[in-house]
C-alpha cells in the first residue's frame, strides 16, 4: 500500500491537515466524491417509484449498491437496511425488536452512547433490565458468562471502542450468547472500516455500521438476519414502507423496504457502495497492517512522556491512540496541534460519558489512523505531542 | 473570569466587523455572567481562547509553555492594559469632542481623530516659535478692513489670501463666529498673498479698491465664492459688476497700483509675526491656522472674552 499515492485521491489533504481524526469521520476519496456528484448531475430523481427514465436509473444504482454493500460483508441483499448513521440502526432495532418488562440486554462498559441511550431507553420505558459487563483493558469474558441468563433477549456490543480501540472478544461472546438463546448486535462502527467483515462467519444477528467512517458519505447501514427482519416491526414508517394503506389499516411491504421510510438519500448509499469498491481495491490487510505500524510508532515514541489510554500494545488498540497529558485539558491539547501544525485530533469524552464517570476521567485525546495517514505525520504529532508534554 | 472579561470588549468590537464573532461575544458574556454569580462557565471559551493563543506559540515552545503556565497573570496583565486603554480613550473623545484634540487645549500631540492634527494647531506667542516672530501687538491697529461691529471688545485677525482655497474653506465658520458672537467679536482681514497661488496679490489690491466704493464686504465674499472661475485680471472687473460696483473706478484703482503698498505692508506685517500660510488667525496672543472649526474658535474666544469681559 502506498499512502503517498492514496492522498492525491483526497482533495482536502492538500490543505496540509493532519487528519487524524477518522475515528469520527473519515475523508472521502474522489472516486466517491464524483459517485455522488454522478447521482446530483446524471439523475437526480426518486428511486423504486417513478417510472420515467431517471427514476428506473436511481433504482438500478440503488439496487447495484445494496447488493454491493450486501457483498462487502458477505450478507444477502434483503439483509441490508439503509440508515442514517450507526445510531440509527441501533434504534431500529432497539424499537423493533419489542422488550418486555424483566427482559435483559447486557452490554460492555466502554459504549458509544449510540449503543447505550437506546437501551436506558429501553429500559425507562419497557421495564427492561440492562446488564453492564466491565471492560478495561480487557473484556471480561467471565462476568459476561455470569451474566448471561434465560432472560438475556439481547447483546449489544462494539466489536471495537471508539474510546481507545481495544475489541471484545467477538466470538466467544456471540458462541456465548446463542448457546444461551440470546441475539447478538454488533456495534461495528469502528471495525467494519478497518478489518474485513464476513457476517456470516463472524454469525452476529445483527451488525450496525457508518458509511462516514469508512471512506462514504454520511449514511448507515444495518445488517440483519432475514428471518429476524422478518418477525420484527416497522421503526419510521411512511412512503415505501407499505405494499398498500386504507384509512384504518396498512399492509405492510417486505424487508428491507418496510424499515427504509421516506425518500432514501440515494446519492449516500452509491456513495456508500463506491466507497466499499475503493477499500475492496486497496485490501483490508494492508490497511490494517499500515495502521497498526503507524500505532506502534507513535505509542513506542510516546509511552512514558504521556498517559495512554488502554493496554500498552498498539496491536490491542488497533489505529486507535488515546491519551492525556498530566493534568491538561484534553480540548487544549488538541486546540494546541490544531493552531501550531494543524493537526486535527478529537478531544473529550468522545461519546463514551459512562466509562469516562466510571473512572473519574474528563476525557482523553484521541489519534485515529487510516490509509491516508503517513509515518512523516505520525512523526510530527510526535513531535508537537512531545513539545506540549516537556513545556505545558 | 479574567479571561472572559478581556474577551467581551475584544470580541464586541470585533463583531461590529464580523458576525462569526457574535457567537463568541455571546458566550464569553454568558461565561462572564455565571463565573461573576459562582456559577461554573462550560462553554469552554477559556480553554479554546488558552489553545488559540499557545498554540500560535508552539513554534517556540518554551514561550508556549510559559504562556500557559502564566495565563491567569498575563489575562489580568491584559485586563489592565485594556482597561488604562479604554479609560484613556474615553478621556480623548472627550477631549476631542471639547476642544478639538484628543490630548487637551494646549497640545499639539497626536491624536487619532484627528490624525493630520489639523484641529490641533492653536499656539500661544510665547510657546510656538514656528508661528510667532514678534508678539502680535506689533500690528498696526486699523490696517485692515473690519467685520462686525466695530466697539466689540475681542478682535480677531486674519491672515488671508483670496486665492488659497484653505482661507476661503474657512469663510463659512468665519461667518457663523461673527454671528454667534455678534456685538462680542469683531474680525480683520489682512493680506497674506501667497506668491506661489495666481492673481494673490493681484485680487488683494482689486479687493482694496473695491472699498473706494464702500463694498469691501460684498466683493470680498464673492472673491471667495468665484475662486475658482478667476482667471485673470478681467474676472476682477467683471465680478465688480455682480457687487454693484463701478466696474470702470475698480478698473481704474487697480490699474493705478493705488493699494499695491498696502497688501505689501500687510505681508510684510504678517512675516513679521510669523505667518506661514492662510489662514492664520489671531484672537489677543493665540494663533489658530487653517481652517478651523466652530468650536475651536469658540474655545479661544470664550477664554479671551472672560479676560475682557
Amino acid at each position: 500500500m502506498n499512502p503517498e499515492k492514496i492522498r492525491k485521491d483526497f482533495p482536502v489533504l492538500e490543505k496540509g491537515i493532519i487528519y487524524l481524526d477518522s475515528a469520527c469521520m473519515s475523508l472521502r476519496p474522489l472516486p466517491v466524491i464524483n459517485k455522488i456528484k454522478e447521482y446530483y448531475e446524471q439523475y437526480p430523481a426518486c428511486g423504486e417509484r417513478s417510472q420515467h427514465s431517471l427514476g428506473k436509473k436511481v433504482t438500478e444504482e440503488v439496487e447495484k449498491s445494496r447488493k454491493e454493500i450486501a457483498e462487502f460483508i458477505s450478507a444477502k441483499e434483503k439483509e441490508i437496511i439503509f440508515t442514517k448513521n450507526t445510531t440509527e440502526s441501533v434504534n431500529l432495532v432497539a424499537h423493533s425488536l419489542g422488550f418486555r418488562p424483566g427482559e435483559e440486554i447486557i452490554i460492555s462498559g466502554k459504549e458509544h452512547n449510540s449503543n447505550l441511550l437506546p437501551w436506558l431507553k429501553q429500559k425507562e420505558e419497557r421495564g427492561a433490565i440492562l446488564q453492564v459487563i466491565p471492560f478495561n483493558q480487557e473484556f471480561d469474558l467471565e462476568e459476561f458468562q455470569k451474566k448471561l441468563n434465560r432472560k438475556t433477549r439481547l447483546v449489544s456490543v462494539a466489536h471495537i471502542s471508539n474510546l481507545d480501540g481495544t475489541s471484545i472478544p467477538i466470538n466467544e461472546v456471540i458462541k456465548l450468547a446463542h448457546e444461551n438463546g440470546s441475539l447478538v448486535l454488533l456495534d461495528g462502527a469502528q471495525a467494519v472500516p478497518h478489518q474485513k467483515t464476513d457476517v456470516k462467519k463472524i454469525g452476529a444477528d445483527f451488525l450496525a455500521f457508518s458509511g462516514h467512517k469508512m471512506l462514504g458519505p454520511s449514511s448507515g447501514v444495518l445488517y440483519g438476519r432475514e428471518e429476524l427482519l422478518k418477525q420484527m416491526k416497522s421503526f419510521i414508517v411512511g412512503g415505501g414502507t407499505v405494499k398498500d394503506s386504507h384509512y384504518h389499516f396498512a399492509e405492510w411491504d417486505e424487508s428491507p423496504a418496510k424499515f427504509e421510510a421516506g425518500l432514501q438519500d440515494y446519492a449516500g448509499m452509491m456513495g456508500l457502495a463506491e466507497a466499499t469498491r475503493y477499500l475492496k481495491k486497496i485490501g483490508f490487510n494492508e490497511i490494517h497492517e499500515h495502521e497498526i505500524l503507524l500505532n506502534k510508532m507513535v505509542t513506542e515514541r510516546l509511552s512514558g512522556k504521556v498517559n495512554l489510554v488502554g493496554p500498552l500494545a498498539a496491536e490491542k488498540r488497533e489505529g486507535i491512540f488515546s491519551f492525556n497529558i498530566k493534568e491538561l485539558d484534553s480540548h487544549l491539547i488538541a486546540g494546541v496541534l490544531d493552531k501550531s501544525k494543524k493537526i486535527a485530533v478529537r478531544s473529550g469524552t468522545h461519546c463514551v460519558h459512562s466509562w469516562f464517570n466510571q473512572h473519574h476521567l474528563k476525557g482523553s485525546v484521541r489519534a485515529s489512523f487510516y490509509l491516508y495517514n503517513t509515518m512523516e505525520e505520525a512523526k510530527i504529532f510526535c513531535e508537537e505531542v512531545e513539545k506540549i508534554a516537556q513545556h505545558f | 473570569m479574567v479571561l472572559c472579561i478581556v474577551a467581551l470588549p475584544v470580541f464586541l468590537v470585533l463583531s461590529l466587523f464580523s458576525v462569526k464573532y457574535r457567537r463568541l461575544t455571546k458566550e464569553a458574556w454568558h461565561c462572564l455572567t455565571k463565573t461573576v454569580t459562582l456559577r461554573k462557565c462550560e462553554s469552554g471559551l477559556d480553554t479554546r481562547i488558552k489553545a488559540e493563543v499557545t498554540g500560535s506559540l508552539m513554534r517556540w515552545p518554551k514561550i508556549a509553555g510559559f504562556t500557559y503556565h502564566y495565563f491567569t497573570i498575563l489575562s489580568w496583565l491584559f485586563l489592565i492594559l485594556l482597561t488604562a486603554s479604554f479609560i484613556l480613550s474615553a478621556q480623548g473623545a472627550h477631549t476631542y469632542w471639547q476642544y478639538g484634540n484628543c490630548n487637551g487645549p494646549d497640545s499639539t500631540g497626536f491624536c487619532v481623530f484627528d490624525p493630520l492634527g489639523e484641529n490641533s494647531k492653536i499656539s500661544t506667542s510665547q510657546s510656538c516659535e514656528t508661528v510667532e516672530k514678534e508678539p502680535i501687538t506689533a500690528l498696526a491697529n486699523t490696517a485692515g478692513f473690519t467685520f462686525g461691529e466695530p466697539t466689540a471688545k475681542l478682535t480677531i485677525i486674519e491672515f488671508g489670501c483670496y486665492s488659497c482655497p484653505y482661507t476661503s474653506n474657512a469663510q463659512p465658520v468665519i461667518r457663523e463666529v461673527l454671528e454667534r458672537y455678534k456685538g462680542r467679536v469683531k474680525l480683520e482681514f489682512r493680506h497674506f498673498p501667497i506668491s506661489t497661488h495666481p492673481l494673490a496679490r493681484e485680487s488683494a489690491e482689486a479687493a482694496e479698491c473695491s472699498q473706494d466704493q464702500g463694498k469691501f464686504a460684498e466683493y470680498h465674499q464673492l472673491l471667495f465664492a468665484e475662486q475658482g472661475t478667476i482667471k485673470s485680471e478681467e474676472d476682477f472687473f467683471n465680478l465688480a459688476g455682480k457687487a454693484g460696483i463701478d466696474q470702470s473706478k475698480l478698473k481704474e484703482c487697480y490699474l493705478s497700483k493705488k493699494y499695491a503698498s498696502l497688501v505689501e505692508a500687510d505681508f510684510q506685517e504678517g512675516l513679521k509675526v510669523g505667518v506661514q500660510g492662510t489662514p492664520t488667525f489671531f484672537i489677543n496672543n493665540q494663533a489658530i491656522v487653517g481652517p478651523k472649526p466652530f468650536k475651536t474658535f469658540k474655545r479661544v474666544i470664550e477664554e479671551e472674552l472672560k479676560k475682557t469681559e
